[in-house]
C-alpha cells in the first residue's frame, strides 16, 4: 500500500504545483500534497528502519533428527562442522526423518544472501538424560502488529522480518557420536580399508564380549527376564560400538 | 534522392544529412554505453580484480574528468581540425580504449590498465558529445534542429536506463542468441560498444562530411597543461581518501592543494587571455552562475545515490547485476519520460517552480535511503528512487535551458562549454569523494582480517555493519546536496536575458 500512496502524493504534489492556476489554491494544495508526500516517505524510515507497526515474536519448533551414518548402526552419528575455528556455531550433517535415504546437511550460511546468513546460528550439545536427538528452532521475527500496519507497509511476499534464528541440536550421550566432517571420513575410510577377515574378526569379537558381559549381568541378577536381558544386550553392544568407533577416530 | 536532405560541406560538395546524423548517433550510442554500463558491473569487477569499491570507482571518476576535460578543448579541436578527420580520429581512439579496457588481464596488478582504456574512452567520447552538437548547429536550419536535438538527446537520455540493465543481463548467464553464444564475462560487455564504434570508424571516411568551416586558432597550451594537471591531482587526492584517510599529506592533503593552486593560476589566466581556453567570464552574470551551481548540485545529487546503489543491491540484498540493473530501470526511464514533460513545463510555470518542486521531490525521496537497512525492500527501493529520479528529471533539463538563456546567444558556445565542463569534473570528483568516504568508513568500521578465520559470520555481520555505515553517509551527504541546491534555488528568478542585460 505504501508503495501506491508514494505515488499516488507524488502525482497529487506534480498537479497541485504546476496544473492549478489560482495561486492561492495551489500553495495551499502544493504545500499539503508535499508535506503527506514527505509523512509518506517518513513513514517508509519509521516502518523499515525503525519498525514502526511492527513487534517482535518469538516461535520454539521442536524436531527429533535421525543418524546420518548408517541406519542400520546401533550408535547414530551427527557430522558437525564449525564454522570457523572459534564460532561455536556448526554446519551439520543429519537426516530429517526416518525413512529419508540420505542425510542432509543443514545450516550452511548462504554466501550470496550474508544480510539473512549472519542472523542464524546453529550449535550442539550432548546430553545425558534423553533417549532422541532433538533440534530446537528458535525464531524471532519482526511481525506488523496489526492488520492496519500490515496493509499499510507490506510491500513483498514476506510479512515478517527475521530477527535471528538459533538451532540447536541436543543428542543423547548413551548412542549418538559427534564427529566432524574429518572424523567421519577418516572412520569411513578406516572401515573401508579393512580386509573382510578383519572384519569378521572384529565383529566376533564384539560378539564375544557382549555375551561375556551379558554373562556377567545374568549372574548378577539371576532373576532378569527376557526382556530385561535384550534391553541389557542393546545397550552393552551400542556402548561397546561406540567405544569401538571412538578407538578407531582417534 | 530527397533535396530537402541534401546540403553542401565546406568544400561545396553535396552529402546527405541524414546519414551524416545516423552515423554520429550510431558512434554516440557505443560511447554512451561505455559512460553508463559500469554501475551493475562493479561488485563484478571488485571480485575478478580482486580489488575495493573505490579502487573499483576510478573507472567511473577518471571517466568523467577525461571527459570533462576534453569539453572545452572540443571547441578548438572542431574549428581547427576537418570535421570528418576529426571525427575517424575519435572513434579510433574510442575503439582503442575499448579494446585495451576489454583485454586487460583481470588481475590485482592489472587494473590500472582498464583505467588506461577508460580515459581514452573518456576522452574519445568527451570530443565526441560537443561535436555533436556543434555538427548539428552547423548542419541544420533552427527549424530542424529542434528535432536533431531531440533525437540525440533520445539516444543520450537512453544511455542511463540501457547501458547498466544490458551489462546486468550479460553478466547474468551466457546468452545464445542466433546460434551465438554471448558469454557471461565482464569483457562481454564491453564487445557491443565496440563493434559499434568499429562499424561506425569503418564507415566514416565514407559518410562523414567536412561541415563545420575550419579556421586556423590558436591553443592555448598553457591552459590546457593547467587544467589537466590542476583536476587530475584534485581528484587524485579525493580518491586516494579511501586508502589513506583525510590527513595523508603526501597522498592526499598535497595533491588537492597543489591542484587547487594550479586550477586557479588557470582561472587567472583565463580572465587575461583575450581568447581564454575557457571561457569563464560566463560566471560574472550572476543568474548564469546560479542555475549553474543549482545543476552541479542536482548532478552530484543524482549521482550519490546511483554510483552507490547496484553496490548495495548485489552486496548486501545478494541480488544479481541484472536484478539490480532492473530494480533501477524504472528511475532510468523517468529521466527520459520526463524531461520532455519538463521542457514543457518550463515554459508554462517557469524555471523556478520547477526548479524548488524537483528538489524537494529528490530530497523527499532521499530521506529513506539515509535510513536504509540490509532488509529494506527492493520494491520500496525501486520505487523511492524513481521518485528522486523524477525529481532529477523535472530540474536538469530546465537548469541547463536557463542557465543558457540567461546569457546573450553570441556567449552559448562559451556558456556551454564552461556548464558542461564544470558539470563532468564535479561529477567525477563528487563521485570519488563519496566512494572515498564510504570506503574510508568501510576500512575503519570493519573487523579484524583474523576474525574471518575465527567466525566468519560474525565477521560477515560485522563486514555487513560497515558498509552499511557507509552507504548511509554516502546517501546523507546526496541528500545534503539536494538541501542545498533547494537554498541556492531560491535565488533563481524568471527573468528575461534582456533583463538581465540590463542589469549590468
Amino acid at each position: 500500500m505504501i508503495i501506491y500512496i508514494v505515488i499516488i502524493f507524488t502525482l497529487l504534489t506534480l498537479f497541485s504545483w504546476f496544473l492549478i492556476k489560482p495561486k492561492l489554491l495551489r500553495v495551499v494544495l502544493g504545500t499539503i500534497s508535499s508535506a503527506l508526500l514527505l509523512l509518506s516517505s517518513l513513514s517508509i524510515v519509521a516502518n523499515t528502519a525503525y519498525h514502526f507497526g511492527m513487534e517482535e515474536k518469538t516461535v520454539v519448533n521442536t524436531a527429533e533428527i535421525y543418524t546420518a551414518g548408517q541406519k542400520e548402526s546401533p550408535v547414530n552419528l551427527l557430522i558437525a562442522n564449525q564454522i570457523g575455528t572459534q564460532s561455536g556455531n556448526y554446519a551439520m550433517n543429519f537426516r530429517d526423518s526416518q525413512d529419508s535415504q540420505d542425510p542432509t546437511t543443514h545450516f550452511v550460511p548462504d554466501q550470496s544472501h550474508m544480510a539473512e546468513s549472519v542472523k542464524k546460528s546453529a550449535t550442539y550439545k550432548i546430553v545425558d538424560e534423553q533417549t532422541s536427538a532433538k533440534l530446537i528452532t528458535t525464531t524471532t521475527k519482526w511481525q506488523f502488529s496489526s492488520d492496519f500496519y500490515k496493509t499499510l507497509f507490506k510491500v513483498e511476499d514476506s510479512d515478517s522480518e527475521l530477527i535471528s534464528e538459533k538451532n540447536e541440536i541436543t543428542v543423547p550421550k548413551s548412542n549418538w557420536l559427534v564427529l566432524s566432517a574429518d572424523q567421519a571420513k577418516s572412520l569411513a575410510e578406516k572401515q573401508q580399508a579393512m580386509t573382510d577377515e578383519q572384519k569378521q574378526a572384529q565383529q566376533t569379537q564384539l560378539k564375544q564380549e557382549v555375551a561375556k558381559q551379558v554373562q556377567t549381568y545374568q549372574a548378577q541378577n539371576p532373576g532378569a527376564n527376557q526382556q530385561q536381558l535384550a534391553e541389557y544386550t542393546q545397550q552393552v553392544s551400542t556402548q561397546l560400538t561406540l567405544q569401538m568407533m571412538n578407538s578407531l577416530i582417534n | 534522392m530527397n533535396t530537402k536532405n541534401q546540403a553542401s560541406d565546406i568544400h561545396g560538395k553535396s552529402y546527405s544529412r541524414i546519414s551524416v546524423m545516423l552515423l554520429i548517433l550510431l558512434a554516440t550510442f557505443a560511447g554512451i554505453l561505455m559512460q553508463t554500463s559500469l554501475g551493475t558491473a562493479i561488485p563484478t569487477l571488485m571480485k575478478e580484480f580482486d580489488i575495493n569499491l573505490s579502487t573499483a570507482q576510478q573507472a567511473t571518476t577518471w571517466f568523467l574528468l577525461a571527459n570533462g576535460v576534453m569539453i572545452p578543448l572540443t571547441a578548438y579541436l572542431a574549428t581547427r581540425v576537418s570535421t570528418r578527420l576529426l571525427h575517424i580520429i575519435a572513434y579510433a581512439i574510442l575503439a582503442l580504449g575499448i579494446s585495451i579496457t576489454a583485454l586487460t588481464p583481470a588481475t590485482n596488478s592489472a587494473w590500472f590498465m582498464f583505467l588506461i582504456g577508460r580515459v581514452l574512452a573518456a576522452i574519445a567520447v568527451g570530443v565526441m558529445m560537443p561535436l555533436m552538437q556543434i555538427v548539428i548547429l552547423n548542419m541544420f536550419s533552427i527549424k530542424q534542429r529542434a528535432t536533431a536535438l531531440g533525437l540525440s538527446g533520445l539516444v543520450i537520455g537512453m544511455g542511463p536506463a540501457i547501458g547498466p540493465t544490458l551489462s546486468g543481463w550479460i553478466l547474468d548467464q551466457n546468452h545464445v542468441i542466433f546460434g551465438l553464444t554471448i558469454s557471461n564475462s565482464w569483457r562481454t560487455i564491453f564487445i557491443i560498444p565496440l563493434i559499434v564504434i568499429i562499424i561506425a570508424l569503418v564507415l566514416s571516411p565514407f559518410i562523414m562530411k567536412d561541415v563545420i568551416p575550419n579556421k586556423k586558432v590558436k591553443l592555448d597550451i598553457l591552459s590546457l597543461f593547467y587544467s589537466v594537471i590542476g583536476f587530475g591531482l584534485f581528484l587524485l587526492g579525493f580518491t586516494n581518501v579511501a586508502t589513506d584517510g583525510w590527513t595523508d599529506v603526501l597522498n592526499v592533503i598535497s595533491p588537492i592543494v597543489l591542484g587547487m593552486v594550479l586550477l586557479a593560476v588557470f582561472v587567472l589566466r583565463q580572465l587575461k587571455l583575450e581568447v581564454p581556453f575557457l571561457d569563464i567570464k560566463v560566471f560574472k552574470v550572476k543568474e548564469f552562475t546560479i542555475t549553474t551551481i543549482t545543476l552541479i548540485l542536482v548532478t552530484m545529487a543524482m549521482y550519490g545515490v546511483e554510483m552507490m546503489l547496484p553496490t548495495y543491491l548485489q552486496n548486501v540484498h545478494g541480488l544479481t547485476p541484472l536484478n539490480s540493473g532492473l530494480t533501477l530501470l524504472g528511475g532510468a526511464l523517468m529521466m527520459g519520460i520526463i524531461s520532455p514533460v519538463a521542457g514543457v513545463l518550463y515554459n508554462k510555470v517557469g524555471v523556478k517552480r520547477l526548479v524548488l518542486v524537483g528538489l524537494s521531490i529528490i530530497a523527499i525521496g532521499t530521506v529513506p535511503f539515509v535510513f536504509l537497512s540490509e532488509s529494506t525492500p527492493t520494491h520500496i527501493i525501486t520505487v523511492m528512487y524513481a521518485v528522486r529520479m523524477l525529481g532529477v528529471a523535472l530540474t536538469m533539463m530546465p537548469l541547463t535551458t536557463r542557465a543558457m538563456s540567461a546569457l546573450p546567444t553570441e556567449m552559448s558556445t562559451h556558456a556551454t562549454a564552461a556548464n558542461n565542463t564544470m558539470r563532468q569534473v564535479s561529477s567525477s570528483i563528487v563521485v570519488a569523494l563519496l566512494t572515498s568516504v564510504t570506503q574510508n568508513i568501510m576500512n575503519t568500521n570493519a573487523p579484524n582480517a583474523a576474525l574471518k578465520t575465527l567466525d566468519p559470520i560474525k565477521y560477515g555481520a560485522q563486514s555487513l555493519t560497515a558498509s552499511m555505515d557507509g552507504f548511509r553517509v554516502a546517501f546523507a551527504i546526496g541528500l545534503s546536496f539536494a538541501v542545498v541546491g533547494l537554498i541556492i534555488a531560491l535565488f533563481i528568478t524568471n527573468q528575461k536575458p534582456e533583463t538581465l542585460e540590463k542589469d549590468k
